[in-house]
C-alpha cells in the first residue's frame, strides 16, 4: 500500500488569500467613484441648496477628480421665489481647485476658481418648486424682531391706501353723523368730566381741612397774649423767667405757623397738578382731533405719507432683502464669541486644557486653514455665450470662519445682462467679520434695468399703478452691529403708466398727474439702529400728487377737517373753560382764607420778637450803666 | 454573559486547534495594540490593516483587544502620565510642533496624553507580549491541554450525543 504523503504547502507571512477580496473592494469603490458618486454627490448639492435657499436650485452635471482635486459644477438654476417661472440667477460653469494640503488637514481651500456664462433672471424649462416658509422661531432674537416690524410697518402703510380715502373724501362726505357715533371715544371729554369730579371732591376735603387749622381769633389771643406780658428787668432772674414766658407763647405761635404753612404748601401742590393737567388737556384734544379724522378716513395731504403708502412696498423690499443677505453671511460667515477667541489663544500659547480623557496638548500652529476657504473666485461671463451675460468680477476670502483668517470677505463685480436688457451693472460688497463688531458695507449699482408691473395702491374706487417701466438704481449700505445706514436713489423712465377710478373727477386728476410725469424719482435714506430706524422716503410721485390733490379737492378735506376740529372743540370747550373758572374758584377762596391766617401768625411773630428785642434792649443799657459805674469807682479808688 | 462565554470558548476552540503558535502570538500582541488604544484613530485604522494582510489570527487579536481594553481602562493613569512626560519633554517639542503642523498626523491625536502614554508602553510592550503568549501558548498546549484530552471526565464528553452532535456542526460550519 502506497503511502501517499499530503505535502502541506508552508504559507508566508503574507495573507495573500484577503488581497483579492481587498483588492475587489477597490475596485468597487473606484467605480462607484467613478460611476456614481458624482451623480449622487449632485444631487445632495441641490437637495442641500434648495432646503437653504427655499426653492428649487439645478444642477445639470458635477464632475469631480481625486488626483488633481478638483470640482466641477455645470449649469445651476436658482429658481427666483417670487416668480418661479423664471431664475434668479443662473451660472453655467463653476470650476473648483481644491488644496490637497488642507483636504489632508480634513479642510477645504479653494485658492483659485471659475464662475462662468452668468445670467440673471433666465426663463426655465419649467416651473421651479417652491418650498413651504420654515416655522418661525419663537425666540427670536431681538434684531430679527425689530427688522421685521420695521419692514412690516412699511408694508402696512403700503396697504393703508390713503389716496382712497382721499378720493372718499373728494366726493363730499359729511361726518356729523359719524361724529355724534364716536362721541364717546373722545378722551379729552372724559378727563375733563373726571377731573371736575376730583376737584369737587378735593375742595371738600380742603375746606375741612382749611377749618381744622387755628382760626384768626385764635392767633388774635395770641397776639393780645404777647401784650400782656410784662417783662420784670429788676433782676437777671425776673428777667430770665418773663423771657421764657414769652418763649412759650412764642413756641406755641411757631407750632401754628407750621400746620398753617404745611396746609399752604399741599394746597399749592395740588393747584399746580390740576393745573399741568389742564394744560395736557390740550395735547389731548389735539390727539382726539387726529385719532377721530384717522378713523373717519380723512387723509392728509403730507407728501411723504403718500410716498411712504405709495412706494414703501418697493423699499421694505430693499430692506428685506438686504436685512436677508445679512442673516445669511452672520449665519455661515459667523463672529466669534469673546470666550471662543480667548480659547484660540490658549491653543497658540500651548495650555493644556482638560478633557474627560486625559489632556489635549495644544502646539503653536504655523500653519493652519478654516473648514472652509474660498480664496478667489474669478467670476467671468460673455454675452457672446447664447443668453450669458456681460460680467467680470471677484470674490475673495469667503470663510466660514473670519475672524481665524483675519481677511474679510469682498465681491465685486460690474457688467451686465444684455439680453435681459440690465446694463451697467457694478457692486462692491464688504463683508467684515473678523473683529467683534461685524460689519457689512459696500454698494450696488445698476444703470438700467426693465420694470414688470407694479400696483402702487389698488381699491375698489381706485387703482394706479405702472405697466412698464425703465429703472435706474444705487444702492450703498453699512451695516454695523445693530445699526444700518443706507441710502438709495432710483430713477424710473419711460413709465407705462395705468389708473381707473369710479368717479370721473378722480380719475381726471390720476391722469393728469401721470401725464405730467415723465421720470420718477425714489429716494430712500435709512438711518439709526433696526428697532429704531429713521426712514426718508422722497419721491416727485408724492410731492406731485400731493399737489395736485390739493389743487382740486384740498378743500374737501379741510372742510372734513374743520368739522372734526370743529365739533371735538365745541364738546371741549364748555367743560373745559367750566374746569377752569372752577380750578380759579378754589385757589382764591382757599388761598384767602389761608392768607389770613397767614397774616395772623404774622403780627403774632412779630409781636414776640418785639417783645423779646425791648427786654433785651432794656436789659442791655441796664448793664451797661453798671459798667460804667464801676469803671467810674475804679478810676476815682487809683491814686497817683 | 453568553457573549463573553463565547468569547472564552472561541479562545479555547483557537488555543487547542492546530493553528500556528506564532499566529496566534502576533494576534495577541496587535490585540494588546489595539486594546491600549484609548481612541478610533489613525493607528487603530493602522493595526486593523495589519490585521487583514499579515497572517496574524484575527479572532486572537479580537479576544485580546477586548481583553485589554478593561486592563486599559485601568490603567489610563499610568498612561497619563507616561503621555504627559514625553509631551511635555521641552526636547521634543519641535518635533511634536512639526508634527502638529503636518496633514494627516494630527488625526493620530498623538497630542493627548493617554493616546501618547499608552502608543508609547504598547509599542514598547508588544514584544514582550508577544514572547510572554508565544511561551504561555506552548506550555498550555503541551501540560495544559493534554492533561485535559486525556481525562476522564473528557473521554465521557466525547462520548455523550451532544458532543457529537457539536462535531458534526464543527464538522460543516467550522
Amino acid at each position: 500500500m502506497a503511502k501517499t504523503e499530503k505535502k502541506i504547502k508552508k504559507k508566508g507571512p503574507i495573507r495573500t488569500e484577503a488581497i483579492i477580496p481587498i483588492l475587489i473592494l477597490v475596485v468597487l469603490f473606484g467605480l462607484y467613484f467613478k460611476y456614481y458618486f458624482d451623480s449622487h454627490l449632485r444631487y445632495g448639492i441641490a437637495y442641500g441648496a434648495t432646503q437653504a435657499h427655499g426653492a428649487e436650485v439645478n444642477i445639470d452635471r458635477l464632475k469631480t477628480d481625486f488626483l488633481a482635486p478638483s470640482l466641477s459644477i455645470y449649469n445651476i438654476q436658482i429658481t427666483d421665489k417670487s416668480d418661479p417661472e423664471f431664475n434668479i440667477v443662473q451660472v453655467g460653469e463653476v470650476r473648483l481647485q481644491l488644496l490637497w494640503d488642507a483636504l489632508l488637514r480634513g479642510k477645504f481651500v479653494i485658492p483659485e476658481s471659475s464662475i462662468l456664462k452668468i445670467q440673471s433672471h433666465s426663463k426655465r424649462k419649467r416651473r421651479g418648486r417652491i418650498l413651504p416658509p420654515p416655522a418661525k422661531s419663537s425666540a427670536k432674537g431681538q434684531v430679527e424682531q425689530a427688522a421685521e416690524t420695521t419692514i412690516s410697518q412699511l408694508k402696512q402703510k403700503n396697504e393703508s391706501n390713503i389716496l382712497a380715502d382721499v378720493f372718499s373724501v373728494a366726493g363730499g362726505t359729511d361726518v356729523k353723523d359719524q361724529l355724534k357715533k364716536m362721541e364717546n371715544e373722545i378722551q379729552s371729554q372724559q378727563k375733563i368730566k373726571k377731573l371736575g369730579e376730583e376737584l369737587k371732591v378735593k375742595e371738600k376735603q380742603w375746606k375741612q381741612k382749611i377749618d381744622e387749622l387755628p382760626d384768626e381769633s385764635e392767633l388774635k389771643q395770641l397776639v393780645k397774649k404777647v401784650e400782656g406780658l410784662k417783662i420784670d428787668t429788676s433782676n437777671p432772674k425776673a428777667l430770665q423767667a418773663s423771657l421764657k414766658s414769652v418763649d412759650a407763647v412764642y413756641k406755641e405761635a411757631r407750632a401754628k405757623y407750621k400746620t398753617i404753612e404745611g396746609a399752604k404748601k399741599s394746597l399749592s401742590a395740588d393747584i399746580k397738578k390740576y393745573e399741568d393737567e389742564y394744560k395736557s388737556l390740550e395735547n389731548l384734544v389735539k390727539a382726539d382731533i387726529q385719532g377721530i379724522t384717522e378713523k373717519l378716513n380723512i387723509p392728509s395731504l403730507d407728501p411723504k405719507e403718500i410716498n411712504k403708502m405709495l412706494l414703501g412696498n418697493l423699499v421694505a423690499a430693499q430692506l428685506g432683502n438686504l436685512y436677508r443677505y445679512k442673516q445669511a453671511a452672520e449665519k455661515y460667515m459667523p463672529t466669534k464669541t469673546a470666550e471662543e477667541r480667548k480659547a484660540e489663544k490658549e491653543e497658540q500659547a500651548l495650555t493644556p486644557t482638560e478633557r474627560a480623557e486625559g489632556i489635549d496638548f495644544r502646539f503653536p500652529k504655523k500653519k493652519s486653514y478654516p473648514q472652509f476657504w474660498l480664496q478667489k473666485a474669478q467670476i467671468s461671463s460673455s454675452s457672446k455665450q447664447g443668453q450669458a451675460g456681460d460680467l467680470s468680477g471677484t470674490l475673495a476670502n469667503l470663510t466660514n470662519n473670519p475672524k481665524h483668517l483675519g481677511l474679510p470677505a469682498t465681491f465685486d463685480f460690474k457688467g451686465g445682462f444684455p439680453h435681459q436688457k440690465i446694463l451697467d451693472v457694478e457692486g462692491n460688497i464688504t463683508v467684515d467679520h473678523t473683529t467683534d463688531s461685524p460689519e457689512e458695507k459696500g454698494f450696488v449699482k445698476v444703470g438700467s434695468f426693465p420694470v414688470e408691473k407694479n400696483v402702487l395702491t389698488r381699491s375698489d374706487d381706485v387703482e394706479l399703478g405702472y405697466n412698464k417701466a425703465n429703472g435706474s438704481s444705487k444702492i450703498e449700505f453699512l451695516m454695523k452691529n445693530k445699526s444700518l445706514q443706507l441710502s438709495s436713489q432710483s430713477l424710473f423712465s419711460d413709465i407705462d403708466y395705468y389708473s381707473s377710478a369710479k368717479k370721473p373727477k378722480v380719475a381726471e386728476l390720476l391722469a393728469g398727474v401721470t401725464k405730467g410725469l415723465d421720470n420718477l424719482d425714489l429716494n430712500v435714506r435709512a438711518r439709526g439702529s433696526w428697532d429704531d430706524l429713521s426712514l426718508n422716503i422722497n419721491s416727485n410721485l408724492g410731492q406731485k400728487l400731493a399737489a395736485a390733490i390739493k389743487a382740486q379737492i384740498s378743500g374737501e378735506i379741510a372742510k372734513a377737517r374743520a368739522q372734526v376740529k370743529n365739533h371735538i372743540e365745541g364738546l371741549i370747550n364748555g367743560e373745559k373753560s367750566k374746569l377752569k373758572g372752577q380750578l380759579a374758584k378754589i385757589e382764591q377762596q382757599l388761598g384767602v382764607s389761608l392768607q389770613s391766617r397767614e397774616a395772623a401768625i404774622d403780627s403774632v411773630k412779630k409781636s414776640v420778637d418785639e417783645k423779646k428785642k425791648s427786654a433785651t434792649q432794656k436789659e442791655k443799657k441796664k448793664i451797661e450803666k453798671k459798667a460804667k459805674d464801676k469803671l467810674k469807682n475804679l478810676i476815682k479808688g487809683i491814686k497817683f | 454573559m453568553t457573549v463573553i462565554l463565547k468569547q472564552i470558548f472561541q479562545l479555547l476552540k483557537l488555543l487547542n486547534s492546530e493553528t500556528g503558535t506564532h499566529q496566534i502570538a502576533w494576534g495577541v500582541a496587535l490585540g494588546f495594540v489595539l486594546g491600549m488604544t484609548p481612541v478610533f484613530s489613525l493607528q487603530t485604522v493602522l493595526v486593523i490593516l495589519l490585521l487583514l494582510f499579515l497572517r496574524v489570527q484575527i479572532g486572537a487579536a479580537l479576544l485580546a483587544a477586548f481583553g485589554f481594553k478593561f486592563i486599559a481602562y485601568l490603567l489610563d493613569p499610568v498612561f497619563h502620565e507616561v503621555g504627559h512626560a514625553v509631551l511635555s519633554n521641552a526636547g521634543l517639542k519641535p518635533t511634536f510642533t512639526t508634527l502638529y503642523n503636518m496633514p494627516i498626523v494630527p488625526w493620530t491625536r498623538f497630542y493627548n496624553t493617554i493616546v501618547m502614554g499608552s502608543g508609547v508602553l504598547s509599542l514598547a510592550l508588544t514584544p514582550v507580549v508577544f514572547f510572554a503568549s508565544l511561551f504561555l501558548i506552548k506550555k498550555y498546549r503541551k501540560n495544559v491541554y493534554e492533561k485535559i484530552r486525556h481525562s476522564k471526565i473528557m473521554k465521557a464528553i466525547k462520548a455523550t450525543g451532544f458532543y457529537k452532535l457539536y462535531m458534526k456542526y464543527e464538522e460543516f460550519y467550522g
